[in-house]
């Protein structure tokens, strides 16, 4: 809890806008977005340890992560890319209603503040999460493996299924965040995801590959087509 | 003795945890806790039990989630209604099993789900959800209703309305803040406090969240914002993970001393929440029972508030922005019949960033269905701003509607001293918890003295009372007449607030109708402004755009001390020399801020995305007595065609794109109003967009938006979380012959699909084009769109080539 102070990460920021490199116009509109947001975040994040079971795939069956207190995650992707592990972090994070108003407030004014500052948000909640696994991971042992994080909505983990995160995690009630009939966070900019911890400290090749750093976090979804993909760091 | 009494009388204390001890008792992760009411009563029983041996006087029923969008037969769950009874009667069997008397608090928690604007729970269905509760813990014999852990101050709002409604129970409200003081919407504890209790709460205070440690910090606070007893309830200290369970870290041994500053500072109640056990409750009795019960206090001032920083008027006048008012506004009269609320935000933003601090709120144009209207523009205006609205209004269904939806607690304007009148909105005014503008007329009109204008605040003042409005939460307009018509009015104005602010009583003025039917009226405005400030003023009904108000405002600061160091003046002023610069520069037609900028024709500027440029560039072309369909026409278009053009060969990106748009859009501002005062306004063709239901992203809708109306369009921008039904009737009324709808995520598609298909049954030459970020061509087909616009200019394209418009 608490209000951390979040990094802006403006690069990253220009490349959710959909800037191209050296557009100095498209910088000074994210920056303004960004001084109009940043007062405004309120974030906030719940997580839960588990123990668990990953049952890869076949061309029958989805894959499925199986907690210990039998709630499954069905997913072939999100099997895959928990491949090895036996236990995860599961968690759920916002960046508050307050940030949606403002962004309601920004795009009357202007559509171009409007969309950039949709970006910073979305920079933001994602150097959120970045600080904040640092700190999670400081209280756990040194030799565990870590996986990337991985969502609803990636690859072919049903967006349905964030129903199963919400009911354990309560995010209504821990950090505000709730699901719109229709399946949606509100507040917008939140996230929930799973990591997967290896505790035996071997690392399948795909996953150490994203690790040391040779490929984006963006190398575990399965949405090839997306437009902000990023291949290599 | 009732609650109410035992409230006033003695130091009363809550339970602890409910959640913490079922789960102890074999609660699963993920298992409802309410259903245990039915299923193992004894096992509830027996926690409450073991808290009533602990010595506490209210124990809360286990019914914290008891609400219909869980449970009922339409989830395969038990009824509301049977957990509810039951939750009572275990509570109340606890007390008789241990042979003791205490209350039985009928427990609600949050809904679970964002109240609309923020999330798609309606206002309406959160109070009916509340109200179900309400009814079956009344019947059941609660004695009172704890509304807890609310971390949104508008579901408080739902629950308290539907605990007024539904029973007579004294209501408690908790609300829990983080370490800043604030909730999860962003207000602070003055601001919910002074909510809760203007609604009528019996007590307010503080739940869950944090530990007694820093809870405590917050207590301050909530002694200077209400009147009220005061509950804390806080945690064991913050929730930690291990081992994927949650546990508290603050002991049964070391939370009762933690919670003794509480006692000692003035809370009234005290008890615990998640991590309290009934050890800690028995710890932290015996720790507080002997220090006395706080004074009654009566020292906290009138404030009004939106969601954000509550407002009051102790100390500088406070600024209601005059300017969402359809009286004499043409422009804004459109806006309100067209249901524009762009316009409306464009005007609330614009004077908050003026100065404003409240904003007035009247909708009153002959012909639109003003209790619809004016809670449509309520709840958009809440949609982007937190600061405390005025409701401004004489129609009382409008008023009802208004003060119903409202976000926090408002300032209602107003009542006037006719017997009916006062018959009328006085009720509304205290069930809603509104301060409340009193205005001087009665059915003898409007006195021509002080003296009798007093009289009728009097006599408004004493009415309130007997409804329970106490005078400090009146603000007493004097009502400013021109004095064109009367040498007298403005000092018979000064000399009410004068005499009024002697008896400390508050005074708010629509300040400009002094100078109605002069030339030059900001010289007079601000003059009176300045005078009636003195005079001792509490609120100024102006037009923040005014210069001229704003300085006289700005100054009167300075000169009475109450800025001070003069630091908001010279905060204020510090940019004038290039403000005077701006606007020669503007005269000349060359923007100062660019200027070494080379100027470009208004076409290229449109393309480069220069707003200044693009502003001064129409107001040249109109100057030259260009008519404005032909700078549209001749430059406008041929801009924004080739910025389309250049989108669509990659040539330019997104950022740019709408650079370009903000460009075109403030220029199209220009020529609109010059339109509007010259020429007929031919409407172009009508096209209703929206965000369908189930979703709540808008921007990709928005962007497109922004490009159909440059292009001329008139886009029925119907909003977000939009059902079907409704974008089937807006398509009818507006005769639109083109729909754009747009869906982020792939839970949403089927909303969509379901909308294309009312739309084709009802509708079936109207044409459907999609879009968002899941859409794809093939998608697009398979629902039964007419065209899947890849980006928002392809959306443009679609719609001019449909139109057979020039691109």
């Amino acid at each position: 809890m608490g209000n951390l102070r979040i990094q802006f990460d403006e690069k990253e920021a220009l490349r959710y806008f959909g800037a191209r490199p050296g557009d100095e116009q498209a910088k000074v509109t994210v920056d303004r977005a960004f001084l109009q947001l940043r007062n405004e975040v309120q974030p906030r994040n719940v997580i839960q340890q588990w123990s668990c079971r990953v049952v890869q795939g076949s061309e029958r069956e989805k894959g499925r992560v199986i907690l210990e207190e039998g709630t499954e995650f069905v997913s072939s992707g999100l099997a895959r890319h928990l491949e090895g592990c036996d236990t995860l972090l599961l968690f759920g994070a916002t960046l508050g209603a307050r940030v949606d108003t403002a962004l309601r407030r920004i795009s009357i004014r202007s559509i171009a503040e409007g969309a950039a500052a949709q970006a910073v948000a979305a920079s933001l909640i994602e150097s959120y999460l970045d600080q904040q696994e640092v700190l999670w991971k400081q209280d756990l042992p040194d030799t565990w493996q870590y996986r990337s994080r991985f969502s609803p909505g990636y690859g072919d983990w049903d967006l349905t299924e964030q129903q199963k995160i919400f009911r354990l995690l309560n995010c209504p009630k821990t950090i505000g965040l709730t699901l719109t009939a229709g399946g949606i966070m509100a507040p917008t900019k939140s996230v929930t995801a799973v990591i997967g911890i290896d505790r035996s400290g071997k690392m399948p090749a795909a996953a150490a590959e994203s690790r040391c750093g040779k490929k984006s976090k963006c190398a575990a979804c399965g949405n090839v087509d997306c437009p902000f993909r990023q291949e290599e760091l | 003795m009732n609650f109410t009494e035992a409230l006033h009388t003695k130091r009363l204390f809550f339970d602890g945890a409910m959640g913490t001890m079922l789960q102890e008792a074999g609660l699963k992760p993920g298992e409802l806790p309410e259903t245990w009411n039915l299923l193992h009563p004894e096992k509830v029983r027996a926690i409450h039990q073991a808290y009533v041996r602990a010595g506490v006087d209210i124990l809360k029923t286990n019914t914290f989630g008891a609400n219909g969008l869980k449970f009922g037969a339409a989830h395969g769950q038990p009824e509301v209604e049977d957990l509810v009874r039951t939750g009572v009667e275990n509570a109340r069997a606890a007390f008789g099993a241990e042979g003791r008397e205490g209350f039985v608090a009928l427990d609600l928690g949050p809904t679970g789900k964002l109240l609309q604007p923020f999330g798609d729970l309606p206002f309406a269905e959160a109070v009916s959800l509340y109200a179900a509760q309400v009814k079956a813990g009344a019947a059941a014999g609660a004695d009172l209703i704890l509304i807890e852990t609310m971390s949104d101050s508008y579901e408080a709002k739902a629950a308290i309305l539907a605990a007024k409604e539904n029973s007579d129970l004294p209501i408690v409200c908790t609300f829990t803040f983080d370490e800043d003081g604030k909730l999860l919407n962003g207000a602070d504890v003055t601001t919910a406090l002074v909510m809760a209790e203007a609604l009528g709460a019996a007590a307010v205070g503080f739940n869950c969240g944090q530990g007694p440690d820093t809870l405590v910090k917050l207590v301050p606070r909530a002694l200077k914002a209400v009147d009220i007893p005061l509950v804390a309830n806080p945690n064991a200290g913050l929730p930690v993970q291990k081992d994927g369970k949650t546990v508290f870290h603050i002991d049964a041994a070391g939370y009762a001393p933690l919670m003794v500053p509480f006692a000692e500072a003035g809370v009234s109640v005290l008890g615990g929440c998640c991590g309290t056990t009934p050890d800690h409750i028995a710890r932290l009795i015996t720790a507080c029972r002997d220090i006395p019960l706080p004074a009654p206090r009566s020292g906290a001032p009138c404030a009004i508030a939106g969601y954000g920083t509550a407002v009051d008027f102790e100390g500088m006048p406070v600024i209601i922005g005059e300017r969402i008012n359809p009286t004499g506004k043409p422009r804004l009269k459109e806006a309100l019949k067209a249901q524009n609320m762009d316009y409306v935000c464009q005007l609330a933003l614009e004077q908050l960033d003026k100065g404003a601090q409240v904003l007035d709120v009247n909708v009153g144009v002959p012909g639109v269905d003003e209790p619809a209207l004016i809670e449509k523009v309520i709840l958009t205006l809440q949609s982007i701003t937190s600061v405390p609205l005025q409701i401004d209004t004489s129609n009382i269904e409008a008023m009802e509607r208004g003060l119903r939806i409202y976000n926090g607690r408002p300032l209602l304007n107003s009542v006037n001293g006719k017997a009916e009148n006062m018959k009328e909105v006085l009720p509304l005014a205290k069930k809603y918890g509104a301060a409340l503008v009193g205005l001087c007329l009665d059915e003898g009109g409007i006195a021509e003295n002080p003296e009798g204008r007093l009289e009728v605040a009097d006599k408004i003042i004493a009415e309130a009372g007997k409804y329970g409005i106490p005078a400090k939460d009146m603000v007493m307009d004097p009502l400013a007449m021109t004095i064109s018509t009367g040498g007298q009015n403005a000092q018979i104005d000064l000399e009410v607030i004068w005499q009024l602010k002697a008896r400390h009583i508050k005074t708010v003025m629509g300040v400009s109708n002094i100078s109605f039917g002069l030339p030059s009226r900001d010289a007079v405005n601000s003059a009176f402004f300045a005078l009636a400030m003195e005079a001792g003023l509490s609120a100024g009904i102006i037009n923040p755009n005014s210069g001229a108000m704003m300085g006289a405002y700005i100054a009167y600061g300075a000169l009475s001390g109450k800025d001070e160091g003069c630091k908001k003046y010279v905060e204020y002023f510090a940019d004038a020399p290039q403000m005077v610069a701006v606007a020669k520069s503007q005269g000349s037609g060359k923007p100062a801020a660019q200027g070494a900028q080379k100027e470009y024709p208004l076409e290229e500027a449109i393309v480069k995305g220069l707003t200044s440029q693009v502003e001064n560039g129409v107001r040249k072309q109109l100057a030259e007595g260009k008519p404005a369909l032909d700078i549209i026409n001749e430059s406008m278009i041929p801009g924004l065609n080739i910025v389309g053009d250049l989108f669509e060969k990659k040539k330019l990106f997104l950022p740019q794109l709408l650079v370009s748009a903000d460009a075109a859009k403030a220029g199209f501002e220009i020529l609109k109003q010059s339109i509007a005062t010259g020429a007929s306004t031919e409407k172009g063709e009508p096209i209703v967009v929206c965000t369908v239901k189930g979703d709540i992203h808008d921007i990709g809708k928005n962007i497109v938006k922004v490009l159909l109306e440059n292009y001329g369009y008139q886009v029925i921008d119907l909003g977000k979380d939009v059902p079907p039904e409704e974008v089937v009737k807006a398509a009818q009324d507006h005769n639109a012959k083109l729909v754009g709808l747009s869906a982020l995520m792939t839970t949403t598609v089927g909303a969509m699909e379901e909308t294309i298909r009312q739309i084709r049954r009802t509708l079936p030459e109207c044409r459907v084009m999609v879009g968002g970020a899941v859409m794809t061509e093939e998608y697009a087909r398979t629902i039964g769109a007419d065209f899947y616009g890849a980006n928002a200019v392809a959306s443009v394209s679609y719609a001019n080539q449909l139109f057979h418009k020039q691109q």
